[in-house]
């Protein structure tokens, strides 16, 4: 059984060896800088809101409850102040070194740009993008946080304008699986950080790697990586802060 | 530089913009009709479009380096490494999109797309044969040069 300190140093020599690293990401990685998954239910939610977010974070619900939607979305994600924590300035500076072919991810809070990230796949969208649903306008975060209304509308149309998200009853567009599934493929050393792989749509994607390696670094217990090479177990911020580049 | 200044550079022998730069300004056009039609991420249409306008003022100065007789010095290797790695994002960016419109069966950007790949393929292949055959590359360059023809190649994974 391998050491810990032997995980790591085998994860720095394929690093090392490797030319187009691609990085995927989940929820994992956005906790360890601070942002709450939503998809997990402290028991706090229900006090305060009709539902828990996991429901609200439908489009479903943010068409019938459009007010309420907006209630949970602004307090939860219109004023984050999450910065990019050590794994996402590692990730950043695996492409300034040119070492990197793609950092995929599910999380949507525009950290690995923030970081310094280009080539980055987001696929559940970026909450700082906004749109119309009547003409498809763009917005920026600053047009929703000045609207005089709760739920912002478009100055052109009128219409409701809506989160560039990918909402929990939504898929995942044709075109943005089929360029990340590319993206994928043209890797030569994986590494997964803070994610499920056994659900769908994650699970798709990591069949298409064929590459050398695929490493897991699992946060907790619902990162869930199954065919892996190595599987470490820590938190994002400590293994990547003991990574050279 | 306006569009039109650019026209008027790219006849000019002497310019910067010379030959292949033609090709990646008439990929613009393509690349802006394509935001509007296939609407993916449009921040990495803008980061295609910045990437194309930073190769475009590069082209000529690649080309230039690659008939030099004499050693390159150490700062000209950086220059050429730097295009190379250019090159080799443009055209990973474009064989992405040719992926795509091939697999959403978009026939017409498809060809559009593929024909000016090719040209800079092409291009770029060129020069790195002329790099290669040169005897003072540094260690950098080899991995630039290997990226840019894998992305050329448009390969899933394989051994450099």
């Amino acid at each position: 059984m391998a050491t810990q300190e032997e995980k790591i140093a085998a994860l720095q020599e394929w690093i090392d060896q490797s030319k187009r690293i691609v990085f995927f990401g989940g929820p994992g990685v956005s906790a360890e800088s601070g942002i709450l998954d939503y998809r997990k239910d402290d028991g706090l939610y229900g006090r305060r809101y009709r539902y828990c977010p996991f429901v609200i974070m439908q489009l479903s619900y943010f068409e019938d409850y459009t007010e309420d939607f907006y209630d949970y979305y602004r307090s939860h994600f219109l004023n984050l102040d999450a910065k990019p924590n050590k794994c996402h300035k590692y990730v950043a500076n695996l492409e300034r070194m040119r070492k990197l072919r793609a950092v995929i991810t599910q999380s949507f809070e525009g950290l690995h740009q923030q970081a310094g990230n280009e080539r980055v796949y987001e696929l559940n969208g970026n909450i700082n993008r906004y749109y119309c649903r009547e003409c498809g306008a763009q917005f920026t975060p600053d047009y929703i946080r000045n609207s005089p209304t709760n739920v912002p509308h478009c100055d052109k149309c009128g219409g409701v304008i809506r989160p560039d998200i990918v909402m929990r009853d939504e898929h995942i567009e044709y075109e943005k699986r089929i360029r990340t599934e590319k993206a994928m493929s043209q890797g030569d050393l994986l590494i997964v950080g803070g994610i499920n792989l056994s659900l769908y749509p994650a699970a798709s994607m990591l069949m298409q790697f064929k590459g050398k390696y695929k490493i897991s670094i699992e946060t907790g217990p619902d990162d869930k990586c199954p065919g892996m090479d190595l599987v470490i177990q820590g938190k994002l911020v400590d293994i990547f802060g003991k990574l050279h580049l | 530089m306006t569009e039109n200044e650019i026209y008027k550079k790219l006849r000019d022998k002497d310019s910067p913009y010379f030959a292949g730069s033609a090709c990646l300004l008439s990929l613009l056009p393509v690349i802006k009709a394509m935001e509007k039609e296939i609407p993916y991420q449009q921040e990495e249409y803008k980061i295609l479009s910045s990437n194309i306008h930073k190769l475009m003022e590069d082209d000529g100065v690649y080309f230039a380096l690659s008939l030099k007789q004499e050693p390159l010095t150490a700062d000209e290797w950086k220059k050429a490494i730097d295009i190379t790695w250019e090159y080799e994002s443009v055209l990973l960016a474009l064989n992405e999109i040719m992926y795509l419109l091939n697999e959403i069966h978009s026939p017409l950007y498809l060809s559009l797309i593929k024909e000016k790949f090719l040209i800079l393929a092409k291009l770029c292949q060129l020069c790195l044969a002329s790099f290669y055959d040169m005897d003072n590359q540094p260690e950098e360059f080899f991995q630039a040069g290997n990226m840019a023809l894998l992305a050329i190649r448009g390969e899933e994974h394989e051994e450099l």
